[in-house]
């Protein structure tokens, strides 16, 4: 009890720091790049309640940091104290002295939750660990939708894809300069030498179709969601920059010198209509609302979303996907494995063999039927032979005996049905904890460092930047540690019964299966190095060739850091059985890898097919699909909207 | 001075002791034992008599061997029978103390002391049941004045006894083999005896333990209480029901065999037998008292174990004793042998520091141990 009021002693100071820091963060200015955005704060940009909604979940990541060093130091403990207590005699009762001195908390115990929330708090507070801290809170930021992701909007504004459907709809500025410029400047290919005037008109082109979302009187329609004060603020800039830039417009005449400083006037606002808009994009819940169907707004919101990653989809999709195979697969070789083990297991037929000959009712006794089973069986290469059938019995009486000992297999097969499915249950639980955590860590720290723009996804297989994927696959590696060790826990938990988990069970766990959990190290940065280059490299190849080239290697390789576990931690002499079918060893590295293996197949699949079409270097979509460029050649197909 | 000199004397003689029992006298007492009378050593009438056991590692035992006897300190008479083990070793320490004498009570001779091995009485004409304490408080005729062995202090205890300061804190543990799963029998789930392997003739017992022990009864309770075991828990509740409902071959094999059990747990009359029936994969759980299990385990070469290395009790050690105020002469040196090892436990070196560090070097205590000695003799 006095426990728990320290440790929620340790919470509430770490509650307290992260409030101190999280509001820091909200007083920073995080567009810095487009002048609109200039002196907004982050707190301008979101609602109180994004704000609280974004501390909950930056609190929430102190306070797991907090229960799992916590835990992992309890645990440290416990195994710590049981291997000290095999080199030490007498009672191992917990004693301590100063236990009930509650005022001045001198006992061992108290000293922990204490210790380990200084600890996060002061860690959390030196340089070195600041670009962890970011990520931290820049994940609390996405996750409550406070507007980091306007970048990744910007960009997709700057898409040839925008461009060439800005550059076939002219709007009202577009139109008056193409005009102008026809008029006064028919061969304008002396003034765009410098290409002043394509500039100016992507520019103009962008302006035409975006700002009328983010100017004051329009951008309720488009934008109800986003209604702050900062907002109008800047909407009302934008504005006074659009007027200026319209009057500019009207009193143009062309030259070299005013179309460069058009050019810059032109792209400055363009720059800050795009900022806004997609700021007022995010804090619309990534929408626009009601939008004419056709209207080129509907269509750059199109762009916006096609651009919007397919990663996280398919990485979700083949995460369920592979959960499902992989608990069937991991049923059916549990199932395989004992319908063949029935063949040969003696005491198993005793029993079957018993129930089924009283069921059956024939003529014959239990124990003769039971003596035919032991003769005709399968053996272990280590068994002694079969006892001799006693010559007493016929040939008719083995004969009749034959359904009762099918019966009997059939209903030991089906009496272990329920326990199968639970052991299959459990082994995939397991496999998804190991999967996910690796997998959705790796993709979510790749995330963070693209938007935070340290991350960089041309390179190529020839020349791989291995420490830069290294150094983001440490800590899902760890984390394929925790989810193993989380798994196999949950299941311990489950068989003990709940809230009857004793220490030396715990304390077992971890002596009998350190080197399973120290290994799943491996497992865990294979699984999120093949994940950062499907991620990364998919978009180089033909469909079929990510698939085959990275995929299915990746699955290999997810099959062989198993069959590494097993052959370090299979110390036993595994039973094999004398049918020739796939071993104990083989059948227990298939069930591990079930949900790595068809993950990664399925993850390359997904992300290949839920990925927007690609343009080749004409702005037209070109195949994806290897067969299909084959059988059809080079695509020019139906353009984009 | 003259002290000094007695002591040397009772040094030197002592040691031509320790040669001569090695070289001549039987020391196999516990062998076919034939009557109680063969498992005393000196006169069955000496002045003062003292109860040993022949098998509990490593409190009280007898040793082939004399590296386990000797130490540094001067052997006594229990050590000159090759008898040693922590609590033996601060009777002895006593013993040797009280041949001194004092200036109001004359010297203890040599043939003023006799042992009784305990276990070697207890299959001799007793039989299996009964406790050791019957040996110095039964409704028979006594046969000890003083118990030196691993007895736990219990409120059954204290009546008709004299009891010392605790000398020993440890509790009931339990060890399993290593590297050996726990044998699932599909037919009755370790409720009962049975075959294991399948076909062959080696009766397998879930638990194992020395009956007539704190183990078999708190032992077992405590272990349940603790949900230690959630998988055997109900063949825990069935044995301590005494309910045994088990009637299969491997019972009736056992009891043709002589083997005592009941339900998942089979009783042997000693800790020797227990360890090499647990080194033989016999039974998979071995619940005692925790160095006792131990080090009968690890006294079975090549048997390696698992787990023992929580106590789920707590139980005190003490040595017993027992004052007939009609035999004057035998209650004096009772309660000078009481006086005397009060005095030995407070001093300082303390003769628990010693016997401990004679028995377990370089074995360390456990923090709860470490603590309860500095209690007991009031200093670090």
């Amino acid at each position: 009890m006095i426990y728990a009021g320290v440790f929620a002693f340790g919470a509430v100071a770490l509650l307290i720091e992260a409030r101190r820091n999280y509001r820091e963060s909200l007083k920073q200015e995080p567009f810095q790049r487009h002048p609109i955005l200039h002196n907004a704060r982050v707190d301008d940009l979101c609602t109180p309640r994004d704000g609280f909604v974004g501390f909950i979940i930056y609190s929430l990541l102190y306070l797991v940091s907090y229960v799992v060093i916590l835990s992992s130091a309890e645990l440290f403990d416990l195994i710590r104290n049981v291997n000290m207590a095999k080199a030490q005699v007498g009672a191992t009762t917990s004693f301590d002295p100063f236990a009930g001195d509650v005022l001045n908390l001198e006992g061992t115990v108290y000293a922990k939750p204490i210790f380990v929330s200084a600890f996060l708090i002061a860690i959390m507070s030196v340089g070195a660990m600041r670009p962890i801290e970011n990520s931290v809170r820049s994940a609390a930021h996405r996750l409550a939708g406070i507007p980091r992701g306007v970048y990744r909007v910007i960009d997709a504004l700057q898409t040839p894809a925008f461009q060439a459907l800005t550059s076939r709809r002219s709007g009202p500025l577009l139109s008056h300069f193409r005009q102008l410029m026809k008029a006064q400047c028919p061969d304008q290919d002396i003034h765009d030498l410098a290409g002043h005037q394509h500039d100016i008109e992507v520019a103009l082109g962008a302006i035409d179709v975006l700002s009328p979302a983010v100017t004051p009187h329009k951008r309720a329609k488009y934008f109800p969601a986003s209604e702050l004060d900062m907002l109008t603020e800047m909407a009302g800039k934008l504005q006074i920059e659009m007027d200026g830039l319209r009057s500019d417009l009207m009193t143009f005449v062309p030259s070299d010198r005013s179309l460069e400083d058009l050019q810059e006037k032109a792209n400055t606002a363009a720059n800050n209509v795009k900022a806004l808009f997609a700021v007022h994009y995010i804090r619309n819940n990534r929408s626009v609302k009601n939008l004419d169907p056709g209207s080129p707004l509907h269509r750059s919101v199109a762009v916006i979303d096609r651009n919007y990653n397919p990663e996280q989809n398919s990485i979700a999709m083949a995460a369920f996907l592979s959960v499902i195979l992989a608990f069937f697969t991991t049923f059916y070789l549990y199932y395989d494995w004992h319908k063949r083990t029935v063949t040969i297991y003696p005491v198993v037929a005793t029993k079957d063999v018993t129930t089924a000959a009283t069921a059956a009712g024939i003529d014959v006794t239990a124990q003769r039927c039971i003596a035919v089973y032991d003769t005709r069986r399968l053996r272990y290469s280590d068994e002694p032979p079969p006892p001799p059938l006693d010559p007493a019995v016929t040939d008719e009486e083995v004969k009749s005996c034959m359904p009762v000992i099918e019966a009997a297999q059939s209903s030991y097969i089906l009496s272990i049905r329920t326990d199968l499915v639970r052991e299959a249950f459990w082994e995939t639980l397991q496999g998804a904890l190991i999967t996910l955590l690796a997998v959705t860590s790796v993709a979510f720290g790749r995330e963070v460092r693209l938007e935070q723009e340290s991350w960089k996804r041309g390179w190529s297989l020839a020349r791989m930047p291995f420490l830069r994927l290294f150094g983001l696959c440490l800590l899902p590696s760890i984390l394929a540690v925790v989810g193993s060790v989380g798994g196999e826990l949950a299941e311990l938990a489950n068989e003990a019964g709940p809230m009857n988990l004793t220490s030396t069970q715990i304390v077992d766990l971890f002596q009998t299966n350190f080197l399973h959990f120290a290994l799943m190290l491996g497992v865990g940065f294979v699984l999120s190095f093949c994940t950062l280059i499907i991620l990364d490299k998919h978009d180089d190849f033909y469909n079929e060739i990510t698939v085959l080239f990275l995929g299915v290697p990746s699955a290999l390789a997810c099959v062989s850091i198993f069959g590494l576990v097993t052959f370090v931690t299979y110390t036993f002499a595994a039973p094999e059985l004398p049918d020739g079918g796939i071993s104990y060893v083989l059948r227990d590295i298939l069930i591990m890898s079930a949900v790595p293996t068809i993950f990664m197949i399925t993850f390359a699949i997904f992300i290949e097919i839920t990925e927007e079409q690609r343009l080749g270097k004409d702005g037209m979509p070109e195949h994806q699909w290897l067969v299909q460029r084959i059988l059809f050649g080079e695509a020019k197909e139906k353009a984009l909207p | 001075m003259k002290g000094r000199f007695l002591a040397t004397c009772c040094a030197l003689t002592i040691a031509l002791v320790v040669q001569a029992t090695a070289q001549g006298a039987p020391r196999t007492a516990a062998k076919d034992p034939k009557s109680i009378s063969q498992c005393i050593l000196g006169n069955p009438q000496a002045r003062l008599r003292v109860g040993v056991r022949h098998h509990a590692r490593p409190f009280s035992y007898h040793s082939s061997t004399l590296n386990e006897v000797l130490t540094a300190a001067t052997p006594g008479p229990l050590a000159a029978s090759n008898y040693t083990g922590y609590v033996v070793k601060i009777c002895d320490a006593v013993l040797n103390e009280m041949r001194i004498g004092s200036e109001t009570m004359a010297p203890l001779q040599s043939n003023d002391v006799s042992i009784l091995d305990i276990d070697c009485a207890q299959s001799a004409s007793l039989g299996e049941a009964g406790s050791r304490f019957r040996f110095i408080n039964g409704s028979e005729k006594p046969l000890i004045d003083v118990l030196c062995d691993p007895a736990t202090i219990t409120n059954d205890r204290r009546t008709g006894m004299m009891i010392s300061a605790p000398i020993y804190l440890t509790g009931v543990s339990y060890i399993t083999p290593k590297n050996m799963q726990r044998p699932r029998v599909p037919s009755d789930d370790g409720h009962c005896p049975s075959f294991l392997p399948p076909g062959s003739d080696k009766i397998f017992y879930l638990f194992g333990m020395v009956g007539n022990t704190t183990a078999a009864g708190d032992g077992v309770r405590a272990v349940l209480d603790a949900d230690e075991l959630p998988n055997d828990r109900d063949a825990l509740i069935e044995f301590l029901k005494e309910t045994d409902k088990c009637s299969g071959a491997a019972t009736t094999a056992a009891l043709e065999t002589g083997i005592q059990g009941r339900g998942p747990v089979r009783f042997f009359r000693t800790h020797a037998e227990a360890a090499r029936a647990f080194c033989n994969q016999e039974i998979y759980y071995y619940v005692g008292d925790r160095e006792i299990i131990t080090a009968n385990a690890a006294s079975v070469p090549g048997c390696d174990f698992d787990n023992g290395t929580r106590t789920f009790t707590t139980d005190r050690y003490a040595i017993f004793g027992r004052i007939d105020y009609n035999e004057k002469d035998r209650a004096l040196l009772v309660a000078r042998f009481f006086e005397v090892l009060s005095q030995k436990i407070v001093s300082h070196p303390s003769i628990l520091d010693q016997a401990f560090y004679d028995t377990f070097h370089p074995t360390r205590p456990t923090d709860a141990l470490d603590f309860f000695f500095r209690s007991v003799r009031g200093a670090p």
